[in-house]
């Protein structure tokens, strides 16, 4: 039992590929039919985000080597099922990707940072000038600071300390009352939070 | 369940430090003012006898009087758990924390 911050994450792709489909299994290809090789910019539809677009990958004269490679998208998260639809010039059919951890960036649909089981959360390190999109939680322990390490999208000179302080505010939160995760909220207009790392 | 500190970030916005485990505060430098304000932790930061400290920075000095009264804030906000105590008890309403890098964190030698 111990207390925790959820910070739901930005649920978008990955900048690499997703594939090839002959081996990746999440990517089903049953109902496509190869046309032509080629690599249309296509709408993924389906799932819990919005905007999926994906350079759907086709080469080698045959199906088995598409892979997806997304451009835009958020709010997606592990299990969702997306299908593209066939522009018909080079496949037909659709193509269906079952999304997993790995598709994501923070490989994964939510973050959690926990209290230390041997030290304790001491402050919250605002991003600065070098990089308005690196937030820090300084967590002290014998001999050793760990410091998780929150990427977002969105931070800018303006809104850094706010960032700063939708965290500060759920470790307060959460160090109020035993066993009891608070969910980051309230972070500024058009931020995003990519990733979380303990370092 | 944690204690902390509360300074401002401008007029309507804050940070919070936790100093549950805090045993002393002071300046950083060993002069009448300074901006740079040492709260160390009885947490060892190393093999030796050197322990955590976070240096609050603050966008204008205080006294050596002010981080004496800075310690007796966090001793009394020690003495509940769960608590919160807000720097501007003793500090000045307008005083800020520093633009730049408000807290750091470090292991240093325990202060003499």
């Amino acid at each position: 039992m111990q207390n925790g911050i959820i910070v739901p994450l930005k649920g978008g792709f990955i900048t690499g590929a997703i594939g090839p489909a002959a081996t990746d299994t999440q990517l089903d290809i049953s109902n496509m039919t190869f046309q032509a090789n080629g690599t249309p910019s296509l709408a993924a539809i389906g799932g819990s985000g919005t905007g999926a677009v994906a350079t759907v990958t086709i080469s080698g004269g045959s199906k088995t080597a598409t892979t997806l490679t997304f451009t835009a998208g958020t709010g997606y998260k592990v299990g969702d099922v997306l299908t593209i639809d066939g522009n018909t010039t080079n496949f037909t059919g659709s193509i269906v990707l079952t999304v997993i951890e790995e598709d994501l960036l923070g490989d994964e649909s939510e973050g959690f940072i926990n209290s230390p089981s041997s030290g304790f959360w001491n402050c919250v390190i605002p991003a600065e000038s070098g990089n308005y999109n690196l937030t820090k939680i300084s967590q002290i322990e014998s001999d050793h600071e760990r410091l998780w390490s929150i990427v977002t999208s969105g931070g800018d000179a303006g809104n850094h300390k706010d960032i700063a302080i939708c965290f500060d505010k759920a470790i307060v939160k959460a160090c109020q009352k035993p066993n009891q995760n608070i969910t980051v909220t309230g972070l500024p207009v058009g931020v995003e939070i990519i990733s979380v790392d303990l370092s | 369940m944690a204690n902390f500190m509360e300074f401002k970030v401008d007029a309507n916005k804050s940070l919070h430090l936790n100093v549950e485990n805090v045993y002393r505060v002071g300046l950083a430098a060993n002069t009448p003012t300074d901006a740079d304000v040492l709260f160390y932790y009885n947490v060892a930061s190393a093999d030796g006898t050197d322990v955590w400290a976070v240096n609050v920075k603050l966008a204008s000095a205080i006294s050596q009087k002010s981080a004496d009264d800075l310690d007796a804030l966090v001793k009394r906000v020690n003495q509940s758990p769960g608590g919160i105590i807000k720097a501007s008890e003793k500090l000045e309403d307008d005083l800020y924390l520093s633009a730049t890098t408000p807290f750091a964190v470090a292991s240093t030698a325990q202060p003499s």
